[in-house]
């Protein structure tokens, strides 16, 4: 066994598909904690904020050679669903960045202690929490455009293992002499 | 065409376990009450207070009615804005809030010591004249209400060197269980607009697919004539 892995050393290697499945799955869940304040409590909910607003930099990055592609060739093919994804997904870009900077500027426990004036912090605080219903409103339409994409990944990365344990569980297993199986047949002395 | 089949039929399947998800736990948010119109709670975040109850930021929970109180100067605060919250619902504009903010300060009151106190409670002055406008309470007895309250603010403000703490900010882990639904209503609403897309796409997609043919062939006529 171990003279086979000298022989063909494991590459590391990036399954990007498996690390989106996971990084979405990370987002959706950090988005829907997120979005309930009441939930968290003030403190988790200005932290968090800033991990996702980190992980979902990390998911522009995933698919930037998408976003560029889409941008060359925006008016080649209007009739394309890639177009209605690509502008939902501005949308959700410039709301998503706006409630995070509005967040930031409100903040109370990160430590900014931003002097704002009181009005205009009362109208940010309202925008911010309205925007923020409308980010759920395009992050849910975001899902369920990449419908097809979940189906045909999430049960593959996510319950793949599944069939294998099955298969691992059917396997004959080398079974010891001393079980009962091997024990010679018991009959009742006549 | 055996794959694609198979392919048909497991999208199907997917389908169908993604709509009784979606109906369970629609029914059993619904049972919970925690299914609410997002429309409605939008109308209803524009329209009212932050500080109004099941919308107020956490930081702002000292206000709640049911919240414990710890010093004097909370206990005194909190029953100005408990008055507030009573009668925000419905504010008349009357008085401007320089007209209300000068006859505070003719009657006595330290304005600025009372707007210190409640914008550390995330209020501002103009609560108070909404609910002055309302009608429930005068100027006079507010302002009466006040200096009693402002003094005992300064005094434990003097006394302590410090702002009331802001109560729901300081615990990192501080999780409400109770609100657990609110998080399932989310999700729900990502799962039911996933749905609703699926089935709108169809004849939205029929519908596209036949204006691309209907201008594939305009375009064919075009050249061969």
């Amino acid at each position: 066994m171990a003279t086979l892995s000298a022989e063909r050393p494991r590459r590391w290697h990036l399954n990007k598909t498996k690390l989106n499945v996971f990084l979405d799955l990370l987002l959706t869940g950090m988005f829907i904690v997120e979005m309930e304040e009441h939930f968290t409590g003030l403190a988790l909910h200005e932290l968090l904020g800033l991990v996702f607003a980190g992980a979902f930099l990390i998911h522009i990055i995933l698919h930037w050679d998408w976003v560029v592609s889409i941008t060359r060739t925006f008016f080649q093919k209007l009739l394309h669903e890639s177009r209605l994804n690509y502008i939902l997904n501005v949308a959700l870009f410039l709301l998503m960045a706006f409630v995070t900077v509005s967040g930031i500027l409100i903040s109370r426990t990160l430590g900014l202690n931003l002097s704002l004036d009181e009005n205009f912090r009362r109208t940010l605080q309202s925008l911010h929490m309205v925007g923020s219903e409308l980010v759920l409103v395009v992050v849910a339409l975001h899902v369920a455009m990449h419908w097809k994409w979940i189906k045909t990944n999430a049960p593959k990365y996510l319950f793949g293992w599944l069939p294998k344990l099955n298969a691992k569980l059917q396997q004959p297993r080398a079974v010891s002499p001393l079980m009962p199986e091997h024990l010679p047949e018991w009959k009742p002395e006549s | 065409m055996t794959t694609r089949h198979t392919q048909a039929r497991q999208g199907r399947l997917a389908f169908a376990i993604l709509v009784a998800i979606v109906i369970i736990s629609g029914a059993f948010l619904w049972t919970q009450g925690d299914l609410i119109n997002p429309l409605q709670s939008t109308t209803l975040l524009m329209e009212l207070s932050s500080g109004e109850a099941g919308f107020a930021m956490v930081g702002e929970e000292g206000t709640r009615p049911e919240a414990p109180t710890t010093t004097t100067e909370q206990s005194t605060t909190e029953s100005t804005t408990s008055v507030v919250e009573s009668v925000e619902a419905s504010p008349v504009e009357q008085m401007t809030l320089e007209a209300f903010t000068a006859e505070l300060a003719a009657a006595g009151v330290d304005v600025e010591a009372v707007t210190a106190t409640m914008t550390a409670e995330g209020r501002s002055l103009e609560n108070l004249l909404a609910v002055v406008n309302s009608g429930r309470v005068s100027v006079a007895d507010l302002a009466a209400r006040l200096m009693g309250e402002s003094s005992t603010a300064t005094t434990t403000s003097e006394a302590e060197g410090t702002l009331p703490p802001d109560e729901g900010s300081s615990e990192l882990l501080s999780l409400r269980w109770d609100e657990l639904g609110s998080v399932a209503y989310d999700l729900w609403v990502i799962l039911a607009t996933t749905v609703l897309l699926i089935v709108v796409s169809r004849p939205v997609g029929w519908l596209v697919n036949r204006m691309k043919s209907v201008t594939q062939s305009r375009v064919g006529h075009a050249v061969s004539s």
